[in-house]
């Protein structure tokens, strides 16, 4: 055993955790190596050593303010507004930004529209080939244009309009 | 801390079904250990009772998300190391170490705080021993926070690896080395005070 793999086993073995070949594997080196000795006895004393650093005792106050905070936190949460369906924090946090896909839904569509209506964007025209061919009154609606004979979408919602 | 690790996650089940009394008892029963990692983490004692208090109120509000196969010591620790290393995030980099006594007032005045009796020991002893703690816990807040979370759970709370891996979210062989290393450096830190 070189004295890398000594260290290595014997901070390993400060939490109990060495079985027992290392345990021998590791006495034996130690026994032949004043340095690696020295170096186990330092990591030993060290780790020990941090036993020294104590916490102080919580009383029984502890429960009883962090109570007294719990009901003061429910108490704020039921003043600061009525909530009929009385969700959890839980569901509140998960649904909390539910307005955001029909307000952007919402706003792309007026985009849309303010574009069409300024010329900037040609209004989407859509075809329906099958329903043309069987003369269907769909082909009036859905053509390629009013030069195709039908009108489009947009034109007869102009029209409705006037 | 509870003996049989099964009674805390029937108490924790019983507190999900509303009896609010178990949820007392597991304050009760964790709440020195949940305080002793924020002390040591944090470095102070009123930072630490804010911090243990946040903890134990996360577990009321996150009842729901408890599971009975995660450990409940294990969960608990995840939510205590989250909430220490939130309270470093707040307090930003104004650095960990506070001197044992620089604070004597706060640490009395923290509500339900107890400080040992240090009247056992001969006032040279105590000395000695003061200026040796002071030495670990500086030892101990100059390590990186992974090696400190690591030697904590460890040293303190004597967890396994694997808990200790679930905590950090990490693998066992990982805490392995982590370990490795913070012993080297708490070796190289130490070696003055045993001169």
């Amino acid at each position: 055993m070189n004295c890398k793999r000594a260290m290595e086993i014997s901070a390993g073995g400060l939490s109990g955790s060495l079985n027992d070949s290392e345990k021998a594997e590791l006495s034996g080196h130690l026994e032949e190596c004043a340095s690696c000795r020295k170096e186990a006895e330092l990591l030993s004393k060290a780790w020990q050593a941090l036993e020294l650093y104590e916490a102080p005792a919580l009383g029984d106050k502890f429960v009883d303010a962090l109570m007294a905070k719990l009901r003061a936190g429910q108490a704020e949460e039921q003043a600061s507004g009525f909530n009929p369906f009385a969700l959890s924090p839980d569901t509140r946090a998960a649904l909390a930004g539910w307005w955001k896909v029909p307000a952007m839904t919402l706003a792309s569509f007026a985009v849309y529209v303010l574009c069409v209506e300024t010329g900037l964007m040609p209004a989407r025209q859509f075809s329906v080939p099958a329903a043309r061919s069987s003369g269907s009154p769909l082909s009036n609606i859905f053509s390629e244009g009013p030069a195709a004979g039908g009108g489009n979408l947009l034109t007869m919602l102009e029209g409705a309009d006037k | 801390m509870t003996e049989d690790p099964d009674q805390d996650a029937r108490l924790m089940l019983r507190f999900i079904a509303g009896e609010e009394s178990c949820f007392i008892e597991l304050v009760k029963t964790h709440k020195q250990r949940v305080f002793a990692f924020a002390y040591r983490f944090l470095g102070n004692a009123a930072d630490a009772e804010d911090a243990a208090q946040e903890v134990f109120i996360k577990v009321y509000n996150a009842r729901n998300k408890y599971t009975v196969k995660a450990k409940f010591t294990t969960w608990l620790f995840t939510i205590t190391r989250n909430t220490c290393l939130n309270f470093l995030a707040k307090r930003g980099h104004r650095g960990l170490f506070v001197p044992l006594d620089e604070k004597p007032e706060a640490q009395e005045d923290a509500p339900g705080l107890q400080l040992a009796d240090p009247k056992d020991l001969p006032p040279a002893e105590l000395l000695i021993r003061k200026e040796q703690a002071e030495a670990v816990k500086k030892a101990l807040a100059s390590l990186p926070e992974n090696q400190r979370t690591a030697v904590l759970l460890c040293r303190y709370d004597e967890l396994s690896y694997e808990a200790i891996a679930e905590v950090m979210g990490c693998s066992a062989k990982a805490v392995k080395s982590i370990l490795h290393r913070a012993k080297l450096g708490l070796k190289e830190k130490l070696a003055e005070l045993f001169q």
